[in-house]
């Protein structure tokens, strides 16, 4: 009787690992396939299901040549819109989270509304802004959108963050004589370096993704981000289908926010969960 | 003293919040009523004047071919996206609820495909949906199943299901990190007390489980109802909403009608009717979540 018991649960054990390696190769499959190609000369891409004969590098150098420049255009929007944003963030979290004020619930609640608010539905007024202050195609006016619309989220998490730090801290420093913007500044920031490194990796992950406002606000190879440079390589390359080159670009583009999430997996996901609660 | 310091606190919180409030009323306020006064007029972006056009704008979007199929795909992304992503989530959350050998890497690779951009996404599923040379074709022709051999991207029947398979390759792992952030918030006494009584797992499950995860529900649901609303990116990189119209979505509806055609005015309608649903889906969760803050102060 006892061995059997031991029998079903190392069945039901051994069926639950064949069930994740299917759901694993499912999700793994595309960046595989992605990668073989990439490392195919031209006249083995079409043999899909076989591996490159040789490691061909010519793709990568053909992708990295057709994104590099938006690869840099994107690390200079993203960097000071995200920095910008976990800033306003701050600002707004701080006295919602400690100086509690008549009327912080609804702040809070326009807040939360600001985070679900699709872009799509405001995008015709945000080109138009952008345009008339003489800010389109360049990256001064994405880091405004992407600040404006990172900092709901950021306030909302850095609120949640800043409500666990203690009242007695700030208690303390106005004791000793620390005024309310100084303890900003020089206590509640340094003690939540944790959470701002967290927001600037959301931060970095959505804005290093973001198309829909990118592909609005800007129009030359000088400015475009690595999401717009990479759409019009799929359209440009998907008619004489140079798929080899292309799966190059992919790999660079998507690089980055592969390798902060592998080396920050926790923070990356406490982010995303946090985020949502 | 105190008083001083009630003072204080005041001007600090006017300070602080003053810049975060000016942003959002330039690029949240503003934008949204601007969007509805843009709805009631005829505008192609450059012109002078905008004309006032009453409800036109409205009249002509609701007979429109392209707004019919589109409001009907985002109902269906609505339905199919949101049930597909939140079950596979959830499936996948309790197979890896206790941790057995790997289980880091095989939430790892549940995740990859959330962190990348869906540009990359809809280029790598291109490539595999591609019919002459692709993967899927390909093994389906190796494996003897000539006949489910499709034009994935390319039949209007089936195109918006294809873009919807690879939304949902990227989309399942933000719902699975929610959903195991949910279940390892349920007190494992509780399932330990079930089992001693002998409780079998459906009943675990509907008893237990199922009621506990009632937050984590609301914010999944909500979730992925705000992703499939918003869908655009892959539907302009995968079919650019076609053959034809067959797979467009509301939000590609909108930039379509403003930004190809120039026509702002119908734009502007679209996205306030846009909004509405949004805040049809989201305004119940937002007062759900609203009230749990509330609660836990």
């Amino acid at each position: 009787m006892k061995t059997r018991t031991i029998s079903t649960k190392q069945l039901k054990l051994a069926l639950k690992y064949l069930v994740l390696i299917v759901v694993c190769a499912f999700f793994l499959l595309p960046f595989l396939l992605s990668l073989n190609t990439a490392f195919k000369p031209a006249d083995e891409v079409s043999n899909v299901t076989a591996l490159p004969s040789r490691l061909y590098l010519g793709n990568f150098a053909a992708g990295f040549q057709a994104i590099a420049r938006s690869m840099l255009n994107s690390f200079l929007i993203v960097t000071p819109g995200s920095l910008l944003g976990i800033l306003l963030g701050a600002f707004a979290a701080y006295p919602l989270a400690q100086l509690r004020f008549k009327g912080d619930t609804v702040v809070y609640f326009i807040m939360l509304a600001g985070m679900y608010i699709p872009f799509s539905t405001i995008l015709i007024p945000l080109f138009l802004i952008i345009r008339n202050i003489g800010l389109y195609d360049t990256y001064v006016g994405l880091w405004l959108v992407y600040t404006a619309i990172a900092t709901p989220y950021m306030t909302l998490i850095l609120r949640n963050f800043f409500a666990t730090i203690p009242e007695e801290l700030r208690e303390a420093a106005t004791l000793d004589g620390c005024g309310l913007i100084k303890y900003f500044w020089r206590i509640l920031l340094p003690v939540s370096q944790t959470a701002l490194a967290a927001c600037f990796i959301l931060n970095f992950r959505s804005f290093w993704n973001e198309f829909i406002l990118a592909l609005t606000l800007t129009r030359s190879h000088e400015f475009r981000p690595v999401t717009v440079a990479l759409q019009y390589f799929v359209n440009q390359s998907s008619d004489r289908v140079e798929w080899g080159p292309l799966m190059g670009a992919v790999v660079f583009a998507i690089a980055p926010t592969i390798i902060v999430f592998l080396l920050f997996k926790k923070q990356f996901v406490r982010g995303f969960v946090g985020m949502y609660k | 003293m105190h008083i001083k310091l009630r003072t204080e606190k005041k001007i600090t919180t006017i300070l602080f919040l003053s810049l975060p409030f000016l942003l959002f009323a330039v690029f949240y306020f503003y934008p949204i009523g601007y969007t509805i006064f843009l709805s009631l007029h005829e505008w192609n972006g450059i012109a002078p004047t905008k004309t006032p056009v009453g409800l036109a704008n409205y009249a002509f979007i609701f007979k429109n071919y392209q707004f019919r199929i589109s409001l009907g795909n985002t109902i269906k992304w609505l339905i199919i996206y949101v049930s597909c992503v939140t079950a596979s989530g959830l499936g996948l959350a309790l197979l890896l609820e206790k941790k057995i050998r790997g289980s880091a890497l095989f939430e790892t690779i549940i995740f990859l495909p959330t962190t990348i951009m869906l540009i990359a996404a809809g280029a790598m599923w291109r490539w595999l949906y591609n019919p002459h040379y692709g993967f899927i074709n390909i093994a389906l022709r190796k494996l003897g199943l000539d006949a489910l051999t499709l034009v994935w991207l390319g039949d209007p029947k089936i195109a918006t299901y294809s873009i919807m398979i690879c939304a949902i390759w990227s989309g399942v792992g933000l719902a699975f990190v929610l959903y195991l952030a949910g279940l390892n918030n349920i007190p494992p006494e509780y399932g330990e007390a079930a089992r001693i009584d002998g409780a079998s797992f459906p009943q675990l499950f509907r008893h237990i489980i199922w009621p506990m995860l009632a937050p984590a529900n609301a914010v999944v649901i909500a979730m992925m109802a705000l992703r499939a609303i918003k869908v655009f990116d892959i539907v302009y990189v995968l079919t650019n909403g076609g053959p034809g119209y067959s797979s467009s979505v509301l939000a590609f509806f909108m930039y379509d009608t403003s930004f190809a055609r120039g026509q702002f005015g119908r734009g502007a309608a679209i996205a306030t009717i846009l909004f509405l649903v949004s805040a049809l889906i989201i305004g119940p969760y937002l007062l759900y979540s609203v009230r749990k803050v509330e609660a836990i102060r």
